[in-house]
């Protein structure tokens, strides 16, 4: 490559293998030493309480299943402003923001367009079927008495077919939910 | 005037209460009457009373004890579990695997009454003599996110 045969250069050589990342853009060279601590998960990179990759207290990278994310979404999700969410570009890292800053409040704040809504008297459960920031969600309250909001594809237009969308590939008559 | 949205989070606030109809975590036995293709979701894992083991499902002939949880993962919300595997016979979908992320989960004949827990949701119990099939709510995020991927 170029590089003259110098003294130095075994030295150089053995000091690379131990900074194992390399990243430049035009006027520096950021050159990574081993990472002190490394979180995988099923797709990849994955930290939901902290960095991903942890070299020391000034540089760490952040992960979710996967998606490269900043530290904020991670540690402090719930400081996100709207602004922030509305304006990510990344489709997987605008969801992982929503459902970290939490659904059932984006959609609150947002004031997102409620397309259907019922009490559901099997389930003893209530419902909605909102679309926001082009998805569509079905927020549920669960017997555990949480509230989720589930995706569902576009073309669903009511709490009923969301629901019997989300029941799965054999549908079945619902008896109770626990 | 409270949204929609509002009145749904004070009606699980009014479950954590214990002042709604349902209560969280309440269990539930499935009758004798019971028919089939009457369905108990318990959280995201659907128990569905069946006449037959389906096609396609082939017997797993020596379980283990880490057979009993129906839902693959070591979440707190995959420990969909069977209380036990005594009078249980367990079958799984031909293409399942350790990998296997498709939504028909295990099916089950029980000669003896069975209980599947779970550490948030309600026990949902079966009687004896009846045959069930487990399936998965389909995680569209995770499908969404997964085309992205492929598509990159």
């Amino acid at each position: 490559m170029g590089v003259p045969e110098i003294p130095e250069r075994a030295t150089f050589d053995r000091w690379n293998k131990l900074c194992p990342v390399w990243m430049w853009d035009c006027y520096q060279i950021f050159i990574l030493r081993r990472p002190l601590v490394i979180h995988w998960g099923d797709n990849g990179l994955n930290n939901e309480s902290g960095p991903s990759v942890y070299y020391s207290p000034l540089f760490s990278l952040w992960h979710i299943d996967g998606i490269p994310v900043d530290s904020q979404i991670v540690m402090a999700p719930e400081t996100q402003t709207l602004e922030q969410i509305d304006k990510e570009e990344n489709a997987d890292v605008r969801s992982i923001r929503i459902d970290r800053f939490g659904w059932p409040r984006y959609l609150r704040e947002s004031n997102a367009e409620c397309i259907d809504s019922r009490d559901n008297d099997v389930e003893g459960t209530k419902e909605a079927l909102y679309q926001a920031t082009g998805q569509r969600r079905l927020v549920a309250t669960c017997p555990t008495g949480r509230v989720f909001a589930m995706g569902v594809p576009d073309e669903i237009q009511t709490c009923e077919q969301a629901a019997k969308w989300l029941q799965g590939p054999v549908p079945y008559n619902l008896v109770t939910r626990t | 005037m409270t949204t929609t949205i509002e009145q749904i989070e004070q009606h699980a606030a009014n479950i954590r209460d214990g002042l709604a109809k349902i209560q969280p975590g309440e269990s539930h036995t499935i009758s004798d009457a019971a028919s089939t293709n009457d369905g108990y979701p318990q959280g995201d894992l659907s128990i569905i009373l069946v006449d037959a083991i389906p096609d396609r499902y082939k017997r797993i002939e020596r379980p283990t004890d880490k057979d009993r949880q129906l839902v693959p993962g070591n979440t707190e919300g995959s420990r969909h579990c069977l209380d036990s595997l005594d009078g249980v016979e367990l079958y799984r979908h031909e293409e399942w695997n350790q990998d296997y992320d498709g939504l028909m989960g295990p099916a089950v004949r029980l000669t003896k009454e069975r209980t599947i827990t779970h550490p948030k949701h309600g026990d949902i119990t079966i009687p004896d003599g009846r045959i069930v099939l487990t399936t998965y709510q389909p995680d569209y995020d995770a499908e969404t996110r997964k085309t992205r991927r492929n598509a990159d």
